[in-house]
C-alpha cells in the first residue's frame, strides 16, 4: 500500500531488494477476473435469514464448509452487536466498546511527540480539516500518548490513542494505562453526547468492567477508557 | 436482503479491496512460497473477508448497515480504508494459512505448523526482558546486525536462499521489507514483539551466513 511504501526509495538494500522482488509478483488478469466473478457470484455475503437457511440445507465441500462456518459466526456476531434501536443508543457505552489501537496495526505513533497529531493529519489526509484536535492538556498531565488509529464514529472522523502513564502519574500512582478516544461530533451526536463531564463503569464485551470518563470541548467529544482485555477482530 | 442489495454489497467489497489484491497475493506468497497455493489462499481470504465485512465495519467504524458502510467509504480517505482492509485481510490470510496447515490432509502442507510456533517459549523469555543473557540477541545488537546486513547488497543467489527460510521468517521479512514496524508485524501475525525481532534476526542471520 502507498501508506507503507512511500519511503521505499530511501530504504537500505535488504529491504529494497526484497521489496523489488515481491513487487514483480502479481495476480494475472485472468486470476483477477476469476476472483471478481467469484465475489460477484457469492451468495450470502450479507446476513440474511433466507440465505442461511439455504446454506444449511446444501451439501458443501470441506473448504466451503469452513468458509461458511466463518460466515455464520461473523454474521451471528454482527447481529449480536447490533444495538436494539436508535432510541436506546448510549454514546458512553458505545464509546467504551470501540476498538483501541491495539486491535489493528496503528496508523501513527505519538510516542516522544505528543503534539504531532495535527502534523500527522496534514501528512495523511488530502482534506486538512479532516480531524483537528489537540490532545487535552489535563490528560497529558498524567499520560503520554503512543500508538493511535483513525476510525469513524457516527459518520464523523475519530481517533483512538493508547495512553501510558507518565512519570508524574507513576509518582502519584493514580493513573492506569488507558485509551483516549476523540470523536468529532456530528449534529446528531452533539445532541446525544453528554454535555457535562461523566464518569461511569461499563461492562466490556469480555464481561470485565471498564471505567470511562467522558467530556466534550467544542465540536469534539473525549473519552478516557481504562483498558481491559484486547478485542478479537478476525473472523 | 434483496438480490440487488446483495450484489451491491459484493461490488462494494470488490471495489474497496481490488487495489489490495496484489499486495495480499504477495503476502500470501511469502507464506506459501508457491504461486498456485498463494492464489488459493487469496481466494479463501477474500471469501472470508466478504462474509465478515459487516463485522469489520461494525467493529471499526460503528457502521450498522451496508448502506451506511457504502456511504462512509465515499466520505473517508480511501487510502486509510484500503490500509485497514488490507491489514485485516492479511490477518485472515495468516489465520487461514495456519488452519490449512493444521488440516494435515489438505494440500497446503509444505510448512509444518511447528515452524510457526517454534519459538513461542523463546519469545516469552525475550519479551519478558529477563533472559537476554541466555544467548538471545538484544535489540541493540539486532540493530547492529541489521545495519551490517543493510550495508551488504544481497548476492545474486539471495532468492534461492530466501526460499529456504520458513513461513514465519519469510512473512516477517516480507512485512519488514514493506516497511511495517516490529509492532505492526507483531499485531498482523499475532506473535509477540520479541518473536518478531528474533525471527527477523534469525532470517537475516541465515541469509548472511548462506550469502557466502
Amino acid at each position: 500500500m502507498d501508506l507503507k511504501n512511500d519511503n521505499q526509495k530511501n530504504q537500505p538494500a535488504f529491504k529494497r531488494q526484497v521489496h523489488e522482488y515481491f513487487k514483480e509478483k502479481s495476480l494475472s488478469a485472468d486470476s483477477k477476473r476469476k476472483l471478481a466473478d467469484l465475489i460477484h457470484g457469492t451468495p450470502a455475503a450479507l446476513p440474511s435469514k433466507t440465505s442461511f437457511g439455504l446454506l444449511r440445507n446444501r451439501k458443501v465441500s470441506p473448504l466451503l464448509s469452513s468458509i461458511m462456518s466463518a460466515a455464520i459466526a461473523a454474521s451471528i456476531t454482527f447481529l449480536l452487536v447490533q444495538p436494539t434501536s436508535e432510541e436506546t443508543l448510549d454514546p458512553i457505552a458505545e464509546l467504551t466498546q470501540l476498538p483501541g489501537p491495539k486491535v489493528y496495526p496503528p496508523d501513527f505513533d505519538l510516542e516522544g511527540d505528543s503534539n504531532a497529531m495535527n502534523d500527522i493529519v496534514y501528512e495523511l489526509f488530502a482534506d486538512k480539516n479532516f480531524f483537528v484536535s489537540d490532545l487535552p492538556a489535563q490528560v497529558l498531565a498524567e499520560y503520554k500518548p503512543s500508538e493511535g488509529r483513525f476510525f469513524s464514529w457516527d459518520g464523523e472522523p475519530a481517533v483512538s490513542i493508547q495512553m501510558n502513564q507518565n512519570s508524574n502519574a507513576k509518582a502519584k500512582k493514580v493513573s492506569e494505562p488507558a485509551t483516549l478516544l476523540i470523536v468529532k461530533l456530528s449534529e446528531n451526536s452533539q445532541r446525544k453526547f453528554p454535555k457535562e463531564k461523566v464518569t461511569r463503569k461499563v461492562a466490556g464485551k469480555s464481561g470485565k468492567m471498564r471505567k470511562v470518563k467522558v467530556w466534550r470541548e467544542g465540536n469534539f467529544g473525549y473519552a478516557m477508557v481504562q483498558e481491559s482485555v484486547a478485542l478479537n477482530d478476525t473472523p | 436482503m434483496t438480490k440487488t442489495a446483495q450484489q451491491n454489497w459484493n461490488s462494494f467489497f470488490a471495489s474497496q479491496t481490488e487495489k489490495s489484491w496484489d499486495a495480499l497475493y504477495r503476502f500470501a506468497l511469502s507464506l506459501t512460497r508457491n504461486e498456485p497455493e498463494a492464489e488459493d489462499l487469496v481466494q479463501q481470504t477474500l471469501l472470508k473477508a466478504l462474509t465478515g465485512l459487516s463485522t469489520f465495519f461494525k467493529t471499526n467504524y460503528q457502521i450498522e448497515s451496508p448502506q451506511a458502510a457504502i456511504d462512509l467509504a465515499h466520505r473517508i480517505e480511501p487510502a486509510i480504508l484500503e490500509h485497514h482492509l488490507l491489514n485485516w485481510m492479511m490477518k485472515i490470510a495468516k489465520n487461514s494459512f495456519l488452519d490449512n496447515i493444521n488440516r494435515s490432509s489438505r494440500r497446503l502442507t509444505h510448512v509444518p505448523l511447528d515452524e510457526w510456533n517454534e519459538s513461542e517459549a523463546e519469545s516469552v523469555s525475550q519479551t519478558s526482558g529477563s533472559h537476554a543473557e541466555q544467548g538471545r540477541i538484544s535489540s541493540q545488537s539486532l540493530a547492529q546486525m541489521e545495519d551490517e546486513f543493510f550495508n551488504q547488497a544481497l548476492d545474486d543467489d539471495w532468492l534461492r536462499k530466501f526460499e529456504t527460510l520458513n513461513a514465519k521468517q519469510r512473512s516477517v521479512l516480507f512485512l519488514a521489507a514493506e516497511d511495517y514496524s516490529y509492532k505492526e508485524i507483531s499485531q498482523l501475525l499475532d506473535i509477540p514483539l520479541g518473536t518478531v525481532m528474533s525471527t527477523l534476526n534469525r532470517a537475516i542471520s541465515k541469509l548472511k551466513k548462506s550469502a557466502k
